[in-house]
């Protein structure tokens, strides 16, 4: 049994309005309750009682995503890892004409988010001959509340998600781009960056869930590299490899030094005696740092927590 | 790093992944990159020049009538040292205040350590006074 409740606070709401939750199922989960309330607040005292409740809506889940087809996601095949582009656009091609529910034209949507903040204070535009969009943020949290209570070690993990929610007021759409003015492409994952896009029928069903439709295209490349002049019978010497980072380094990294050609050997090898640190402006870090060799090859892995 | 033209170089290329989702990264997490940085080497003779990095002294009392340690780390960079070499630290005014000291000075050398951890090292566990204390 999973339970789970937020309060939203409302200050004198004079107007219907809309709560747009983004939401997971599990595998195999058919239908999910909600209980829909609202409390007051008694402003003397502080005390919070339920004004309202209403009865028990249950939602079956009748629709499997597909996670095939569509187009989500940032437009990045021509811009940097790491790169701060202006008028990003967040693409949100659905396979399939989406259309609107005749009473109160809600009920299709968009949504895109991902654990990486592409938004930044920037405004968003591009959906409003279909409708409104709204950023918000939300935490994913998962545990392993069932098998802890069989006796497991807890467990736990959480990503602050950042996105948005676009609802049609308008049928017919299939093509969006959304632009963020300032959008920011974000370096620690590569060239692979985080995100999912997802499309909803009137219906309330999820028809399309599906991760960024694009890599970013380029790399930033690295000059002014110095490495250490090497020679023989080299015991016990410390040597510097010297690299102007192109971009932040924020979380674990792996660094290969390959030869070219890659048949080539490189001028050093190693006696599985050696050790390695990093330094960050003549400063020794408290980054991790291991090596695997061989002669045509190291590959360094730097731990930054 | 002094460039020398007496240096042989290969060349390497660098590649930088994201560890993030997966210990075994490919293309898709590559981050940045360089192509064909040359590495010099000298395959016959020793090569470079050294840079000692000094830092972290720690003196205890500055007392001349006290026998004391102190303590500083040293750092060699970018340089080739043969096992049979040494390194001459000049203890400037100490030595000259110790130069009639009737005690021989003695020295531990520590392994060079990424953790902070400290490890005695045999190959340096040596302190040549033939030069006279004011030259050690």
């Amino acid at each position: 049994m999973r339970l789970s409740r937020f309060e939203i606070p409302l200050l004198t709401p004079a107007t219907a309005f809309n709560v747009l939750i983004p939401v997971t199922f599990p595998n195999g989960q058919t239908s999910t309750n909600f209980y829909v309330a609202y409390q007051v607040v008694n402003t003397t005292t502080g005390f919070k009682s339920i004004a309202y409740v209403e009865p028990i809506l249950t939602v079956s889940i009748s629709q499997t995503a597909n996670t095939a087809t569509g187009s989500f996601g940032p437009t990045v095949s021509s811009n940097t890892v790491g790169e701060t582009v202006s008028n990003l656009n967040i693409k949100g091609d659905s396979p399939t004409s989406l259309i609107t529910n005749s009473g109160n034209n809600i009920g299709t949507a968009f949504s895109y988010f991902s654990e990486w903040d592409y938004f930044g204070a920037s405004t968003v535009s591009g959906f409003s001959s279909y409708g409104e969009c709204y950023i918000l943020k939300y935490l994913h949290y998962t545990t392993n509340y069932a098998s802890y209570l069989l006796g497991s070690t807890f467990t736990y993990s959480y990503k602050s998600m950042k996105g948005i929610v676009c609802h049609c007021d308008l049928s017919g759409y299939t093509t969006l781009n959304l632009v963020i003015s300032t959008g920011y492409i974000p370096s620690k994952w590569g060239i692979t960056i985080p995100g999912y896009g997802a499309i909803s029928q009137n219906t309330g069903r999820l028809l399309y869930l599906r991760s960024n439709y694009q890599n970013v295209g380029n790399t930033p490349t690295v000059s002014g590299i110095t490495f250490p002049a090497v020679g023989p019978n080299m015991v016990q010497v410390v040597g510097v490899f010297n690299i102007s980072l192109p971009v932040p380094l924020d979380e674990s990294v792996q660094l290969k030094i390959t030869g070219n050609p890659s048949s080539t050997n490189l001028p050093f090898t190693f006696s599985n005696t050696g050790t390695c640190a990093l330094y960050y402006n003549g400063v020794k870090t408290s980054a991790g740092c291991n090596f695997v060799p061989t002669p045509t090859e190291v590959v360094y892995t730097l731990t930054i927590l | 790093m002094s460039s020398n033209s007496s240096y042989t170089t290969i060349n390497v290329d660098l590649k930088c992944y994201s560890l993030l989702t997966t210990s075994t990264p490919t293309a898709n997490q590559l981050i940045f990159t360089a192509t064909s940085v040359p590495f010099p080497y000298n395959s016959a003779s020793y090569i470079g020049a050294t840079a000692l990095n000094l830092g972290s002294f720690t003196q205890w009392t500055s007392s001349k009538g006290v026998v004391e340690s102190f303590n500083f780390t040293f750092m060699l960079i970018s340089k080739g040292l043969y096992v049979t070499n040494r390194v001459r630290v000049n203890l400037g005014q100490f030595a000259t205040d110790n130069s009639a000291s009737s005690l021989n000075p003695k020295c531990k050398v520590y392994t060079y350590s990424t953790t902070g951890s400290t490890s005695f090292s045999h190959d340096w566990a040596a302190i040549d006074t033939s030069g006279g204390l004011t030259n050690l």
